[in-house]
């Protein structure tokens, strides 16, 4: 099987050298771009598993890359942002990037945060059934069960519960869980968002496993790993 | 020194004009037809030639050949077409010209009177805003309508223009060229039909353009352009300190009043105090005692105003008599002349009451006083004669009763009283009338008092007839006696009235004053003068915007007159020169510092605050500017303290910075230029570096967080559940600190919280750490619960607790004890705690957990939060 190709778009020399060199050691074969213009002729040149996408290009919103991506393609786009800028990642969670990183970072979280994006990737719509760690959903009979034994879900936790579990690993931003959940036009639910998510956390959590992660400021995360 | 030629003149002052705004260049002439409108176009002709983007704004041709055919090739502006009554009037297009921002732009007729409706009353306004707005302008002007030169034309021709232009206008234009043509060509080409179309031409040739009248106005347009530039010379001289200073050497004081003669006064005063170079003033007495009708009042502003547009400076003082202010005007300016027009009314009234002049010649010892003539030649111009008073049927009504019943009471007890008992009843009923009606209504109830007695008491009774002839002396005295009375208790009533005015506005002076000086900020001093004139609206000065400080918002287009009125500094809109349509009158807040401020009063204006607006104008704006000035000075004391924090945080921070630093630095070269190191001391170099990167970027969050936090930053509330937050916190910290020992207590029930939370979830975060590093075992317990309207989250371990005395030294700044150097800690955590709690509000404390008094079980770090309003309802 060869190689997974991914694509670093960072106008920082320091920072695109050991992005390289560390991929490179982890067999990812690796190309670069500087601007975003760059950026997106190449993405749609080599068709890259992933893209490493910095949000403070020098040419144009990184935001805006996310969107032109997004237009014809689900290459998962992991952004790498600036501490303090949660405004940021949520408008380019929204506009459809898979993850995002804040800066600085560990190199293992990056690597981790890339695998998962390629797998997800690779993985076909998800099934009648999800199953990890003890935790069943049947989708068809919308029965939640942990260990064998039912949880009594209400018909919107387990709608919120559903669209997490499908796109898990991958953080859901307030809003798009919103519209998920109630369809579009719903931002005045916002605040009720947080209570059922906190219900659902007591049900599933009691036990003591840890199925969410809360993004705080962004939106939410089914953990996986 | 040698006089500077016209041409370095020129150059001069061309080169101390200032850059952004245009120049005006009048073309002048004596006459209507004398080739003004040709001269302008040639010259524009010749700078269209050398490059010069030129456009006609507005051109009059009369109809004339060869104006028009001079017109082509030239780009022109489309008039502005207005409906008024009906009539479809066409006008020049201000707006259109400023859009079209020419280089130089043409527009004829400067006195012309705009349709009603405009922008400006008059042409010479648009052509004011024009220069303003950086566009070179050139106009046509004939001498008939320079308003100091007004009366003047108007005795040489007999004909009276009303469409003046004011002086200080045709002084500020950068060049005048004076259009001179002989007036036996003018004359020759007025026959040919080249001035006016023939049927028009007769007529003209009867009044205005007379060989005498056109010689005289051809003296007075060249003798006011040799004015202009004679004092130019003298400006350029005085500027350069050559010259005597003549400008200390003269001043005038006109006394004008509302007699139409006044406007003529001020006109002559205008021109002798150009000849002298003299600045001058126009006052205007107002007596103690009754207060002038409107319409007087009006007219005595318009002489006022008239004055201001010629270059005078206009005043009103309030005097027991015209003499006393006068003289006392002109004691404080030290004036050298006083101007007083000649006595109207007829010479026994001199010698009766004693004659103004002579009282004024008097008293004005050291001044010179000029007489000049007030006589009015030809048909009244100006405003329409004032309407007839009101027949005030309320005094004659008591008049007619009081009278009545008095001649009632007389022929009922005829035969107990005498003549002289009726008679006095009769001046009884005189006074009655008096107490309440006007001077002309009593004197006439005196005369008909005196009929009465005639008619129904002196024998023979109800004839005119007098029997005795000693009645007659009778009559007269009763005459006398009830005119005086009846004027002595008009007078008595009318300073009870002039009393109780004064108090009224000294109250609400007080009153104005009284609230501006309790009101300590801008805001307040806005909303307090605004609360003394109901509907009225204050902007400050922001910059280049009006910034609305107090009263209702206004819609856009009134907005923008204030701004005109900003931007000029001249009041506009209601009762001005500018937009008088408006809905408001626009008063700039001129300051010792410029405009500050725009006050929009709503017309009509109170009668009673018509005198008062100045005075509050002077108020608020004084008061303001004390507050702007404290504003600012706040605003520096604030950046001063700033600066001071900055300094004091650099100081420390670069320590705490260079330590992270050199460790990296070292242990990366380190590894670097030894190539015999063994794995295990090349890994412990690299953890090294990790580790002190990490401290690094910890120290800068930190210290990026708390200059945030202490900057302007405002907590973004939202309802959030309790769970939500701490388990977020919770769980980045057993990520990222690796620790396991969390036991959290959350309340039975979802609570949800109004809290920010990003910054809720740094703060837990932070007292997270701070306990894993301070208390090494045991575990570390979060303890929520909900205070009826408050949020407690409390962070419990069972370490060594605080040392002594370190309560409130843990939240400073780069506090750390011996473990927290050990330990790496930045110094800033607690520290970015307690600044996030004050951000939102909260209190945050620290403490030990005692079980007996010597025995420390832990330390205790919690924060309450405000909780102010009930949470929202779930779907």
């Amino acid at each position: 099987m060869n190689s997974p190709l991914v694509l670093v778009i960072e106008d920082e020399p320091p920072v695109q050298r050991f992005l390289k060199t560390g991929l490179e050691t982890q067999h990812y074969q690796v190309k670069q771009a500087t601007t975003a213009k760059e950026g997106e002729t190449m993405a749609i040149q080599y068709v890259p598993d992933a893209i490493l996408l910095d949000l403070g290009l020098p040419d144009r919103d990184g935001i805006e890359v996310v969107r032109s991506i997004r237009a014809w393609s689900h290459i998962p786009i992991i952004v790498l942002s600036a501490r303090g800028l949660e405004r940021h990642k949520v408008e380019a969670l929204d506009a459809g990037a898979d993850d995002y990183l804040t800066k600085p970072f560990g190199f293992p979280e990056l690597l981790a945060r890339i695998r998962a994006a390629i797998r997800r990737n690779a993985r076909p719509e998800s099934g009648p059934e999800f199953e990890l760690r003890g935790l069943r959903i049947d989708f068809e009979a919308r029965r939640v069960t942990i260990n064998g034994s039912e949880i009594h879900l209400t018909p919107t936790e387990y709608k919120l519960l559903s669209v997490l579990v499908r796109h898990a690993g991958k953080v859901v931003t307030h809003k798009q869980l919103l519209e998920a959940v109630w369809g579009p036009k719903s931002a005045s639910q916002q605040p009720h968002i947080r209570v059922y998510m906190a219900h659902l956390r007591r049900k599933l959590e009691e036990g003591g496993e840890h199925w969410f992660s809360t993004e705080v400021g962004v939106g939410y995360r089914f953990t996986i790993e | 020194m040698d006089r500077p030629s016209p041409e370095q003149l020129l150059a001069r002052i061309d080169a101390e004009a200032p850059k952004t705004s245009g120049h005006l260049k009048i073309f002048f002439g004596a006459a209507p037809g004398v080739g003004k409108t040709c001269a302008m176009l040639d010259a524009a002709a010749e700078q269209k030639k050398s490059g010069v983007d030129v456009v006609i704004g507005w051109l009059e041709t009369h109809g004339r050949v060869d104006t028009e055919a001079r017109a082509q090739g030239f780009e022109r502006l489309p008039p502005r077409e207005v409906q008024h009554r009906g009539i479809l009037l066409r006008e020049f297009d201000l707006d259109a010209a400023i859009f079209r921002k020419p280089e130089l732009l043409l527009v004829d007729e400067l006195p012309h009177e705009n349709a009603p409706g405009s922008r400006h009353e008059r042409r010479w306004q648009d052509i004011r805003d024009l220069i303003e707005a950086g566009i070179d302008v050139y106009t046509t002007l004939n001498v008939q309508h320079v308003e100091s030169l007004n009366d003047v034309v108007a005795q040489i021709t007999g004909v009276n223009v009303r469409e003046t232009v004011p002086d200080a206008v045709i002084d500020q234009a950068d060049t005048i060229e004076v259009i001179d043509l002989p007036p036996e060509e003018l004359l020759r080409r007025l026959r040919s039909g080249k001035v006016y179309e023939t049927t028009q031409a007769v007529r003209a040739e009867q009044g205005f353009f007379r060989m005498a009248s056109l010689n005289a106005l051809r003296e007075l347009a060249l003798r006011r352009t040799a004015e202009r530039v004679d004092a130019e010379v003298l400006a350029l001289r005085h500027q350069d300190g050559v010259s005597e200073h003549w400008a200390t050497a003269e001043r005038l004081v006109v006394a004008v009043g509302p007699s139409p003669a006044s406007a003529d006064l001020v006109r002559a005063a205008s021109r002798m105090a150009g000849r002298l170079h003299a600045p001058w003033v126009a006052v205007a007495v107002e007596l103690e005692g009754p207060a002038l009708s409107t319409q007087t009042s009006a007219k005595l502003a318009a002489h006022l105003q008239l004055a201001e547009q010629l270059g005078g400076e206009s005043l009103v003082v309030r005097s027991d008599s015209v003499v006393t202010g006068v003289i006392g005007v002109a004691r404080a300016r030290n004036a050298t002349k006083i101007l007083v027009g000649r006595p109207t009314h007829p010479w026994w009234k001199d010698r009766m009451f004693g004659s103004l002049v002579d009282q004024l010649i008097r008293a004005a010892e050291g001044i010179d006083v000029t007489v000049t003539t007030g006589e009015r030649r030809g048909p009244e111009s100006g405003p329409p004669p004032s309407k007839p008073q009101p027949i005030p049927w309320a005094d004659g009504a008591l008049a007619v009763s009081s009278l009545t019943v008095a001649i009632g009471v007389g022929v009922f007890a005829r035969t107990w009283l005498t003549l002289a008992d009726q008679a006095m009843l009769l001046l009884f009923a005189v006074v009655i009338t008096a107490t309440r009606a006007t001077r002309r209504t009593a004197l006439l109830t005196t005369v008909a008092a005196v009929a009465a007695v005639n008619w129904f008491f002196v024998p023979p009774f109800y004839t005119f007839a007098v029997a005795d002839t000693r009645n007659l002396f009778t009559f007269l005295v009763m005459l006398v006696i009830g005119a005086i009375v009846s004027q002595l208790t008009i007078r008595v009533r009318e300073q009870a009235e002039a009393a109780r005015r004064r108090e009224e506005r000294t109250a609400i002076l007080y009153a104005l004053s009284r609230d501006l000086s309790a009101s300590m900020d801008v805001k307040g001093i806005a909303q307090s003068a605004a609360a003394h004139l109901p509907g009225s609206t204050i902007w400050r000065v922001n910059g280049a915007e009006l910034e609305r400080v107090a009263g209702v918002a206004l819609p856009d287009r009134e907005l923008a007159i204030a701004k005109w009125a900003l931007e000029h500094h001249r009041p506009a809109g209601a009762g001005t020169d500018t937009l008088p349509s408006a809905g408001f009158r626009y008063l700039p807040l001129t300051g010792t510092r410029g405009c500050i401020g725009i006050i929009g009063v709503p017309v009509p204006i109170d009668p009673l605050w018509n005198d008062l607006l100045a005075v509050l104008v002077a108020n608020v704006t004084t008061t303001l500017e004390r507050a702007l000035l404290a504003e600012e000075a706040e605003a520096v004391r604030v950046g001063l303290e700033a600066e001071q924090t900055r300094t004091n945080l650099l100081s420390a921070v670069s320590h705490d910075l260079r330590t992270p630093l050199t460790s990296i630095t070292g242990a990366a070269t380190a590894a670097l230029h030894d190539h015999t190191l063994s794995d295990q001391d090349r890994n412990s170099l690299l953890e090294t570096i990790r580790d002190e990167s990490d401290r690094l970027h910890r120290l800068i969050s930190g210290l990026l967080e708390l200059t945030r936090l202490e900057g302007a930053l405002t907590a973004h509330k939202e309802w959030v559940p309790i769970d939500e937050v701490i388990a977020s916190a919770v769980d980045r910290a057993r990520e990222t600190l690796g620790c396991g020992r969390f036991v959290v207590h959350l309340p039975q029930q979802v609570t949800v919280v109004p809290l920010d939370p990003v910054l809720t979830d740094q703060l837990i975060y932070n007292l997270l750490e701070n306990a894993v590093r301070y208390a090494p075992e045991g575990p570390i317990e979060v303890q929520v619960a909900m205070d009826e309207d408050r949020l407690r989250v409390e962070v419990i371990d069972h370490g060594p607790g605080l040392p002594p005395g370190a309560e409130t030294l843990v939240f400073e700044r780069f506090w750390r004890d011996a473990d927290g150097r050990r330990t790496h800690g930045t110094g800033l955590g607690l520290a970015i705690a307690k600044a996030i709690v004050r951000v939102q509000r909260g209190e945050i404390w620290a403490k030990n957990r005692l079980d007996t008094p010597e025995q420390v079980q832990g330390a205790v770090f919690g924060f309450s939060l405000p909780i102010e309003k009930l949470p929202p309802e779930p779907p």
